[in-house]
């Protein structure tokens, strides 16, 4: 059997091989994501100091059509029970006719550099992962109380309030799988597709999106895809009044 | 489409009757405890603030979505408000107990009763900050809330003693507190709601949910009607009446907090928020050809 672009460049990485086989084998623009280290997240600059990593997400809102690629493949990838969408896009129209036009944009968890769901997580089950941005929910201590779903402002968190799957009370093979990393009644959201990053892959949703709307790399790197498109193109983040320094940016 | 998937302004759905009910029978507890230690009331009415307790306790733990991790609410006292609340429900419990049950008058009963009317203080707080410090819900965040909450825990508590004086001599009715926090609930209330009215497009739709929707019947005809303006006018003419004035005065402060729970609306999701310039995505069809042409010729290399 062929293995897959993405399992050829995950073995790659696991197998220890030296940081420059590792990376030629990836194309250019993923390989802010293929650590020197593999499965840690420390990255070193061009000046070889040791930098926290800052995930992160570029959304060209020029290219985005609205397939909703990426919110199918979020629920493949995560297999997310009924109702509950880790990412999602959404329509707006503008202009007036005749030059009336739409606009798409994605919507997820924005992996905040000041997330307002973790201060106040009462069990601390919502962390900040130590070693980059990432937001995650460690759901075996998650009490259920709704908190951290009611503070973010960007509606990203959801609780399922049953174990159901989209077949009812039958769940399909998969869903038997996917179901046993997904506590009913427990808080949960888009990790950016933690297992994905750690294995020097891109989340999910980007490796799917066909007209590559969605840019992933480390925005603390500005040699990274995302970080160079942020830097040259008009963006913007979302509600970046209320704080949060979302680590998303719309570009425009 | 699922809901989520719209630019519609989103009514919290997460919370509703269960925390509401926890609200008031939390703060009403604590609220009465408070005036027990420091109006020096008959012991029942300890009694029945600690029941009262209890019993919202067990609400709130039926409103968790996993109720046997609730001893982990422990672990962020640092910055959750919902911990710090959970932590002074366990003070004022134990030291409250202890007050009832030590020789009154004596100096533990004196420490503990203390120790609990300043645990209370915190139970009668903790929700508003626990909610204001929601930056999604711009209806809650305000410094005012923790205000609008401590004034609504004391109006019943206010109406539990007018209750207590029905069923004890030794309770004298407080008609004329009652009045007062009556008033200051409705001017608390007015000035929250004004103040909301300038707090952007996610606060007018939750003041129109309180005005014209559904909610708006409840709002009206429970809390300001019947939870206000009835038990005002009882108090004030009808003093023989202030048991009724009393029950009245207290299902209008469970549905006060059931109207603000759930007219918290989150701010608009991001392609509505206000400043927003998309023009440059609009696009004419000879720019969309070059652009085409462009990305075709980078393929082919």
């Amino acid at each position: 059997m062929i293995p897959t672009q993405d399992q050829a460049r995950a073995q790659a990485l696991r197998g220890g091989q030296s940081d420059t086989l590792v990376l030629e084998r990836i194309p250019e623009r993923q390989r802010a994501t293929a650590t020197a280290e593999g499965a840690t997240t420390i990255a070193r600059t061009q000046t070889g100091a040791a930098t926290k990593k800052r995930w992160g997400l570029a959304i060209d809102l020029k290219r985005c059509i609205g397939c909703q690629s990426c919110t199918m493949s979020c629920k493949a990838e995560n297999g997310t029970p009924p109702g509950i969408f880790w990412t999602r896009v959404i329509e707006k129209e503008e202009g007036k006719y005749p030059f009336a036009y739409k606009v798409f944009m994605p919507l997820r968890c924005n992996h905040c550099s000041d997330p307002p769901c973790v201060p106040v997580c009462p069990t601390g089950a919502t962390y900040v992962r130590e070693q980059d941005n990432l937001v995650l929910v460690d759901q075996d201590k998650c009490v259920g109380c709704h908190s951290c779903v009611v503070s973010c402002p960007y509606q990203a968190r959801s609780m399922a309030e049953s174990a159901r799957g989209y077949y009812g009370e039958q769940k399909t093979p998969y869903e038997v799988v996917a179901y046993k990393n997904l506590q009913p009644r427990t808080a949960q959201k888009c990790t950016l597709c933690v297992d994905r990053i750690d294995q020097g892959l891109r989340p999910a949703c980007v490796e799917t999106c066909p007209p590559q709307a969605l840019i992933f790399g480390d925005l603390n790197d500005p040699n990274s895809p995302a970080s160079q498109e942020i830097a040259k193109r008009p963006n913007f983040q979302p509600h970046v009044e209320l704080g949060t320094d979302p680590n998303v940016y719309y570009l425009t | 489409m699922v809901t989520g998937f719209n630019t519609d302004m989103r009514r919290q759905e997460e919370w509703g009757w269960l925390l509401a009910i926890w609200l008031f029978m939390g703060g009403a507890s604590a609220a009465l405890f408070l005036f027990y230690q420091i109006g020096d009331l008959p012991r029942g009415l300890a009694i029945t603030s600690i029941v009262l307790l209890f019993a919202g306790g067990g609400v709130l733990l039926v409103e968790q979505g996993s109720p046997l991790r609730a001893w982990r609410a422990l672990f962020g006292i640092g910055t959750s408000w919902l911990s710090r609340g959970i932590a002074s429900i366990g003070v004022f419990v134990v030291c409250a107990v202890l007050a009832v049950l030590l020789e009154p008058g004596s100096g533990a009963a004196r420490a503990a009763g203390w120790l609990a009317a300043l645990a209370a203080l915190m139970v009668v707080f903790y929700p508003g900050f626990f909610l204001a410090g929601n930056r999604a819900v711009p209806f809650w965040h305000t410094p005012l809330l923790p205000i609008v909450f401590l004034a609504s825990a004391l109006l019943a508590a206010s109406a539990l003693t007018l209750l207590g004086a029905s069923f004890s001599i030794a309770i004298k009715a407080p008609r004329t507190l009652s009045l007062v926090l009556l008033a200051a609930n409705g001017v608390l209330i007015c000035w929250h709601f004004m103040s909301m009215r300038r707090a952007g497009a996610a606060a007018e739709e939750s003041l129109r949910l309180l005005m014209r929707t559904p909610l708006a019947v409840m709002f009206w005809a429970g809390v300001v009607l019947g939870g206000m303006l009835l038990p005002f006018i009882l108090l004030a003419w009808a003093p023989q009446l202030s048991n009724l004035a009393g029950g009245l005065i207290l299902l209008g402060c469970l549905l006060c907090r059931y109207c603000i729970v759930r007219a918290g609306v989150y701010v608009p999701v991001p392609a509505m928020q206000p400043g927003l310039d998309f023009s440059r995505l609009m696009r004419t069809s000879s720019e969309l050809e070059r652009e085409y042409a462009a990305a075709s010729i980078g393929a082919r290399r």
